[in-house]
């Protein structure tokens, strides 16, 4: 799941750097993805793990790092 | 009916020089976006994509003589959004929905921002008492200055 999630990140995030350098855990926003960049990782992964985010998991905090993306697509596919 | 007051010209003066002294508090933001990212986004999420971010007075807004989608308004909204974000500052856990903040144009095509919950109140909060806006696109760029007065 994180190997989909950083190609995601790699296509739509707009990072300011290479996201194989990026721990589980680096700040994405810090990373340089803008708050419309993480609208396209969203979309990208609804489509990549046919989940939906509900509206109160619309928040930075969820999208802010790739364990926290990780860690929301595991509770919506359980 | 106000009551007359009879003051000294001495403490008129004294009272309008000190309003005159007082400095209104704002804040600023601002936003630069490409705006063939917003093509593409459209082009590869669609629907869910504009509606996402726009309600649907702006995409009646960003249309276009010819029916198409005009890319360089849609950026320019996008932009004066991330503009009020970087202004009303969400918390890491607060909600702020791109729909809450809304960008219309008057009659005569200015640009003015409607606060929708929850970002009306998280405006509130913080004091935001009008915020002023203005919106500019030219060739693969759009951007958006907005000014804040602060009680």
């Amino acid at each position: 799941m994180q190997d989909k999630i950083r190609k995601i990140l790699r296509d739509h995030g707009r990072l300011a750097v290479d996201v194989t350098t990026l721990s589980d855990t680096s700040d994405l926003y810090q990373s340089g993805m803008t708050s419309h960049a993480s609208v396209n990782v969203m979309l990208a992964l609804e489509g990549e793990f046919d989940v939906e985010f509900p509206d109160n998991m619309l928040k930075r905090s969820v999208f802010e790092s790739i364990a926290s993306i990780s860690s929301a697509i595991n509770q919506l596919k359980n | 009916m106000l009551p007359e007051f009879d003051l000294p010209t001495s403490m008129l003066n004294q009272i309008k020089r000190y309003f005159s002294r007082r400095k209104a508090l704002h804040a600023i933001g601002n936003d630069l976006v490409f705006i063939p990212d917003v093509e593409s986004s459209h082009r590869q999420f669609g629907h869910r994509y504009l509606n996402f971010i726009f309600t649907s007075n702006e995409l009646s807004d960003c249309v276009q003589a010819d029916a198409n989608f005009s890319y360089a308004r849609l950026a320019a909204r996008i932009a004066a959004k991330e503009s009020i974000m970087k202004l009303l500052k969400p918390a890491r856990d607060q909600l702020l929905p791109w729909q809450s903040i809304e960008i219309r144009r008057d009659q005569i095509g200015a640009a003015y921002v409607e606060l929708h919950s929850p970002a009306r109140e998280l405006a509130r909060r913080k004091n935001i008492a009008s915020v002023a806006i203005t919106l500019s696109h030219e060739h693969e760029y759009a951007s958006a200055l907005v000014l804040a007065t602060i009680d």
